[in-house]
C-alpha cells in the first residue's frame, strides 16, 4: 500500500538531491537542472497532499509552480547564454571577481 | 465570496501602462519617453489608489486590501518613482533594451502590490515570482559587465533555491492544514491533521530570509548589491525587502499568530544574528554599494526584532521603520547615481571633498546616511526607537541591546563616507551641475526624512491604527 | 499493492538484460575498425558541412527553445479551463481570453524584437 509517507519520503529525497546539486555542482547547467529539481519534488509533495486530503488546491498549486519554474529556468538559461559569450565558460567557480 | 474586481484597478491600471509601454516600446525612439509614461503611469494608479475602498477583499478570497496594504501599496509606489526617475538619469549607462529597462521595473513594482495584497498561498507566490524574475532579469542587464552578469546569476540561483525553501513549507503548512487561503490556514492551524506545522514553519521563514536579505539566506545581497546597475540596486534594497517584509508581517503575524511560540525563537536568534553579521561586516567595505548591503542586512535584523515582538506595537515599529528606510535608502542611491554620472565610480574614496564639489549631493548622502544610522532627530532614530521600546515591551531586552550597541557601532561606518565627504580636501574641485528637477527631488526627499524624525506624530498614530488590521 | 507492480519489475530487468546482451555480444562478434570517414556525422552520405560538423548548434535554437517553453506552459492553464468551461460559463470564458491576449502581448513582442528571425 503506496501511504502518504511514501510520496512525502520521495519528494524530501528529490528536494535533498536538489538543494546538494544547486550547492555543490560546478556546471551552471547542472545547478538550473537541481533547482529545476527542487521545485518538481514540491509539486509532489503538493500533489501528494492534494490527493489525499481530498482538496483541490494543491492540484491548482502545483499548475502555478510548474509555470513559475518554467520563467524560472528560462532566464537562468538566458544568463547562462550571457555568461558563456562573455567568460567563455559555465563553471561556477569562474564568476568570482566580486570578493571582499 | 464574491468577485470585487474593483478593488484591484490600481494594480489593472498600472498593468494596462506597463502594455502600453510594451506596444510604445516599438515605436519610440528614445527609450527616456517610456520613463515618463511610467511615471505617468504610476502617478495615475496612485490616484486610483486613493479612490478605491481600503477594505474588502477580491477574487474569491485570493487578495485582500486593507488599510495595511494600501499604506505600503503607496510605499511601493513612491519606490517606484524614484527608481524610474533614477534609471531615467542612468539611461546613457543602459547600452541594451533601454525600454524594457523601465517596463520591468514596473513589473516588478506590480509583483509587490500584489504582494501587499496577497491572502493565499498561491498568490503570494505567484506574485513573489513576478517580483522576483524582474528582478533577476534587471540584475544582470548590463550583460556586458562581467559584475552584473555575476551578480544577476548569483541572485537567480539563491532566490530560485529560497523560493524552492519557501515552497516547500508552504506545501507542508498546506498538508497539515488542507488550504491554501491564508483566513482559512489560520482557522485549521488548531485541530491539525500531521506533525508538519513546525517544518514548514521553518522552512517558510527560511525562504523568506532572503527576500529580507538576513542570515541564512543572505549571502547574495552584497555581490548584487555591487554588480548590479544602481537603480536597481536601489530596487532591491527599498522595494524588495519592503515587500518580503510585508509577506512576513501578514504570514506570521495573521495566519501563524495563533501559534507564534513555534515561531519566536528562531526569529530572535535570526534577528540578533543578523544585526551583528550586517553591522559588523559593513565596516571594512570599500565600495558604498557594498557597505549599504551589508547595512541592508543590519536593517533587515533590526526590523525583524519587530516581528519577534509579534505585537500591535512592533507592527507599527516595522512599519514606520520601512517608511523611514525606503526614503533614506532613495536619498541615498539619488545621490549616488547623480555622483557616479560625474565620477564613474561607486568606491567610498570618490566621494572625498564631495562637499565642496556639490553640498546639496552631499547632504542628501549625510542625510539619507545617518538616518539608517538612527542618528536623531532623523526619522531613522525614532524608527528604532520605537522597534526598541516594542523590544523591551515583549521582554525582548538581549535583543533590545544587541540592536542599540550594533546601532552605535554602525555610526562608524557610516561616518568614515560622512568624513570623506565633509572633512577630506579633495582633488577634484570641479562643482557638479544639478539640474531645478534634480534639485527638487533631492530637496524632497530630505524634508521627509527630517519631518518624519522632528514630527512623527501624525504617522505613527495612523500606522498604530493601521498595524491593528495585521491581528 | 507493491505486489502488483511485481510483473513491470520483473519486464524491465528482463528488457535491460536483454538490450545490454545484445551490445555485448554483438561487440565480441562484430569487427571494430573505426577511420575518420566512418566516425563522421551521418549527413545522407555526404560529407558533413556547415555548423553541424564542428558538434555545436546555432545559440538561436537556444532562443526560440527558451519561448517554446515558456509558451507551452502557459497552455497548461487551457486544461483545466476547458473541462470546467461550462460551469464557469461567459466569465470563464472572456477570462480566459484575456489571457492568451496577454499572451498574444508576449509572442508579437518576441516577434517585433527579432527573437523568431533566422538571419541577425
Amino acid at each position: 500500500m503506496i501511504t502518504l509517507y511514501h510520496y512525502l519520503v520521495l519528494s524530501c529525497i528529490l528536494f535533498a538531491i536538489g538543494v546538494a546539486g544547486v550547492l555543490l555542482r560546478r556546471n551552471i547547467l547542472i545547478v538550473l537542472m537541481s533547482l529545476e529539481l527542487v521545485f518538481n519534488s514540491v509539486n509532489i509533495s503538493l500533489a501528494a497532499f492534494s490527493h489525499f486530503l481530498q482538496s483541490m488546491a494543491g492540484k491548482v498549486f502545483v499548475v502555478f509552480t510548474i509555470t513559475v519554474a518554467a520563467a524560472e529556468v528560462a532566464v537562468g538559461l538566458a544568463i547562462l547564454v550571457v555568461i558563456f559569450r562573455q567568460k567563455k565558460t559555465v563553471y561556477v567557480e569562474d564568476l568570482s571577481e566580486m570578493r571582499h | 465570496m464574491p468577485l470585487n474586481i474593483h478593488l484591484l484597478i490600481p494594480e489593472l491600471v498600472l498593468l494596462s501602462f506597463i502594455i502600453l509601454m510594451v506596444i510604445l516600446d516599438f515605436f519610440v525612439r528614445d527609450k527616456r519617453q517610456i520613463g515618463v509614461v511610467g511615471v505617468v503611469g504610476t502617478v495615475v494608479t496612485g490616484l486610483a489608489l486613493i479612490l478605491v475602498p481600503k477594505k474588502g477583499s477580491a477574487l474569491m478570497g485570493l487578495v485582500i486590501q486593507d488599510p495595511a496594504a494600501v499604506f505600503f501599496k503607496f510605499l511601493f509606489l513612491i519606490v517606484a518613482l524614484s527608481i524610474l526617475y533614477m534609471a531615467i538619469l542612468y539611461d546613457e549607462r543602459i547600452k541594451h533594451w533601454k525600454g524594457e529597462f523601465y517596463i520591468l521595473i514596473l513589473f516588478a513594482i506590480l509583483g509587490m502590490m500584489f504582494l501587499a495584497s496577497a491572502y493565499d498561498f498561491i498568490t503570494l507566490f505567484v506574485s513573489l515570482e513576478l517580483m522576483a524574475v524582474s528582478l533577476y532579469i534587471l540584475a544582470t542587464y548590463m550583460k556586458d559587465d562581467t559584475r552584473s552578469i555575476e551578480a544577476g546569476f548569483k541572485y537567480l540561483v539563491t532566490g530560485a533555491l529560497a523560493s524552492g525553501f519557501l515552497l516547500y513549507g508552504i506545501s507542508f503548512l498546506y498538508g497539515y492544514t488542507g488550504y491554501t487561503g491564508f483566513e482559512e490556514v489560520a482557522g485549521a492551524l488548531g485541530q491539525g491533521r500531521g506533525g508538519f506545522l513546525t517544518l514548514g514553519l521553518f522552512l517558510v521563514i527560511l525562504g523568506l530570509t532572503f527576500k529580507l536579505s538576513s542570515i541564512p539566506f543572505y549571502i547574495w545581497a552584497p555581490d548584487v548589491y555591487e554588480g548590479s546597475p544602481t537603480p536597481v540596486t536601489a530596487l532591491i534594497a527599498a522595494g524588495s525587502k519592503t515587500a518580503g517584509f510585508v509577506v512576513a508581517m501578514r504570514l506570521l503575524f495573521t495566519v501563524l499568530g495563533p501559534v507564534k511560540e513555534e515561531w519566536i525563537g528562531l526569529v530572535v536568534f535570526l534577528s540578533g544574528a543578523t544585526i551583528l553579521l550586517g553591522n559588523l561586516a559593513a565596516m571594512p567595505q570599500k565600495n558604498i554599494k557594498r557597505m549599504l548591503a551589508y547595512a541592508g542586512i543590519g536593517s533587515a535584523g533590526y526590523l525583524l526584532i519587530g516581528i519577534a515582538a509579534a505585537s500591535i506595537l512592533g507592527a507599527e515599529a516595522m512599519m514606520f521603520y520601512l517608511l523611514t528606510y525606503i526614503f533614506a535608502i532613495i536619498g541615498s542611491f539619488l545621490a549616488i547615481v547623480i555622483f557616479s554620472r560625474v565620477s564613474g565610480s561607486d568606491s567610498i574614496d570618490a566621494y572625498i571633498g564631495l562637499s565642496r564639489r556639490s553640498p546639496l549631493l552631499a547632504a542628501t548622502l549625510f542625510i539619507g546616511l545617518l538616518s539608517l544610522a538612527g542618528v536623531p532627530p532623523l526619522g531613522g532614530f525614532i524608527a528604532k526607537f520605537y522597534i526598541f521600546a516594542a523590544a523591551v515591551k515583549e521582554g525582548l531586552i538581549g535583543l533590545a541591546v544587541v540592536g542599540v550597541v550594533m546601532a552605535i557601532v554602525s555610526m562608524y561606518y557610516f561616518l568614515l563616507v560622512v568624513k570623506r565627504m565633509y572633512l577630506i580636501e579633495p582633488e577634484v574641485v570641479e562643482p557638479i551641475e544639478l539640474n531645478l528637477l534634480t534639485r527638487a527631488t533631492l530637496y524632497g526627499v530630505n524634508i521627509v526624512t527630517i519631518l518624519l524624525g522632528i514630527y512623527p506624530g501624525p504617522f505613527t498614530d495612523w500606522l498604530m491604527e493601521v498595524a491593528k488590521d495585521f491581528f | 499493492m507493491l505486489l502488483d507492480y511485481l510483473p513491470v519489475l520483473i519486464m524491465a530487468v528482463f528488457v535491460a538484460f536483454i538490450a545490454t546482451m545484445t551490445l555485448f555480444v554483438s561487440s565480441l562478434v562484430r569487427p571494430s575498425r573505426p577511420y575518420p570517414k566512418k566516425n563522421q556525422p551521418y549527413e545522407c552520405g555526404v560529407d558533413p558541412i556547415g555548423e553541424a560538423s564542428t558538434g555545436r548548434i546555432r545559440i538561436h535554437y537556444f532562443v526560440i527553445a527558451i519561448l517554446f517553453i515558456i509558451f507551452d506552459v502557459e497552455t497548461l492553464y487551457l486544461f483545466p479551463w476547458a473541462v470546467v468551461l461550462k460551469e464557469i460559463g461567459l466569465f470563464g470564458y472572456i477570462e480566459m481570453f484575456i489571457f492568451i491576449f496577454l499572451l498574444l502581448i508576449g509572442l508579437i513582442y518576441a516577434w517585433v524584437k527579432g527573437a523568431l528571425e533566422w538571419e541577425s
